[in-house]
């Protein structure tokens, strides 16, 4: 127990200190868990260090709880700061990953989808436009055929083409953006690739850290198992979810205090006891 | 059809579960893309991944290769005789300059025929 101030819990008026706080039946848990990280409401606050990554697991321990027990084992070890061979990698990974992220930040990914749009909605008016062309040259080469003047038909026909042509450039704006952007976007790809090979590496390793971890811990951890007021004899990587709880919240060096809502100790202060870490005992 | 790549672990995983619930719409998949079909549903799903992860999901069409109409014949000679070589040490630079074959840069400047004029859109 690295706890040297003592916690306090605030329930409106009521005002508790100590390491092993007893509080009446009425208070909600969860709530207290919440307040514990650091989600306080006006009725009810709790002054206590912060919780590290275990208390995720063993926060709040009750009947009808979940736990994943390799992740929280793990994690009860990083509580007491036990290493492995993978966390000097990891952490230049993690050094690296930061880094590609202010890189990708710096460069922003261009807005392609408008130049498509751009693109698409051209073609579409220059396919009609190219018809309005044919459609002016026809009643031009008809004013001809018949002798009519000529003159509000060649004028159409002209106008016409100056609209397709207006148009044709437009488009080949919006492709040479839409080239530009592409060939930018690339570039912001190459280092999301990069990136994702960086977490995928670093995830292995995770995983290896953390079955490293479990493996140092595995003696100790049944041991807790065992010992768990009331627990029967069973695998340690199977028992029932209290129990797996108690046990890594054992192992644990708790900073902040876990809540516990279990009938398995005797009195607050055995729990506190058999725990080795600060409690809220509901 | 749809060329559909993935850049971040949770577009990947995305892009995994579609495959799975719609396996009757993809094509092939890859590690983190693949291929899906070219109808409306297959974009649909496509567009969903990209609304959902947008720039780390990239969504490219791809079109059948037909190397007659696309690409001239001395570069698939090229290509023939390359791979069916004697020497197999020999860099293509160097099988290509005592012959009437294509230079590299020749070949690197030259754009393929646009998928259009070589059997539609």
């Amino acid at each position: 127990m690295t706890q040297t101030e003592p916690i306090t819990v605030r329930i409106g008026e009521i005002v508790r200190r100590g390491e092993v706080i007893d509080l009446p039946t009425t208070v909600n848990p969860a709530a207290l868990r919440d307040a514990i990280r650091g989600d306080d409401s006006d009725r009810l606050s709790v002054d206590c260090e912060r919780p590290q990554p275990v208390h995720d697991h063993v926060g709040y321990i009750h009947t009808g709880m979940g736990i994943r027990t390799r992740t929280a084992l793990a994690r009860a070890g990083r509580s007491r700061d036990l290493t492995t061979e993978s966390d000097e990698e990891i952490a230049a990974l993690d050094a690296e990953i930061t880094e590609l992220d202010a890189e990708l930040a710096a460069q922003e990914s261009q807005p392609a989808a408008e130049y498509r749009e751009q693109i698409a909605e051209s073609s579409r008016k220059r396919a009609e436009l190219r018809e309005a062309v044919e459609a002016a040259r026809g009643r031009l080469e008809a004013c001809r055929d018949h002798g009519i003047d000529t003159d509000a038909a060649v004028e159409a026909l002209e106008m016409a083409i100056r609209e397709l042509s207006e148009r044709e450039t437009a488009t080949a704006a919006a492709t040479e953006q839409l080239d530009h952007a592409r060939e930018r976007n690339r570039t912001h790809r190459d280092l999301k690739e990069k990136r994702l090979r960086l977490e995928d590496r670093r995830a292995n390793l995770e995983q290896e850290a953390r079955a490293s971890l479990v493996d140092k811990l595995r003696e100790e951890f049944t041991a807790a198992v065992d010992t768990v007021p009331g627990s029967k004899a069973t695998d340690p990587f199977d028992a029932p979810p209290v129990v797996t709880a108690l046990a890594v919240a054992r192992i644990a060096d708790l900073d902040a205090p876990a809540v516990l809502d279990c009938d398995r100790f005797d009195s607050p202060a055995a729990a506190g006891d058999w725990l080795g870490s600060p409690i809220l005992y509901v | 059809m749809l060329l559909v790549i993935t850049y971040s672990r949770s577009a990947r995983e995305s892009l995994r579960n579609v495959c799975r619930a719609h396996e009757e719409s993809i094509v092939r998949r890859f590690g983190r893309a693949a291929l899906f079909e070219a109808t409306e549903f297959g974009a649909f799903q496509a567009l969903r991944l990209r609304e959902k992860h947008d720039d780390a999901v990239q969504i490219e069409r791809t079109r059948p290769f037909n190397e007659f109409a696309a690409v001239p014949a001395a570069v698939r000679e090229a290509a023939t005789e390359y791979e069916n070589r004697e020497e197999p040490a020999v860099p293509y630079a160097a099988f290509a300059s005592s012959t009437d074959h294509p230079s590299k840069e020749q070949m690197q400047e030259s754009a393929l025929e646009p998928p259009e004029s070589v059997g539609g859109p």
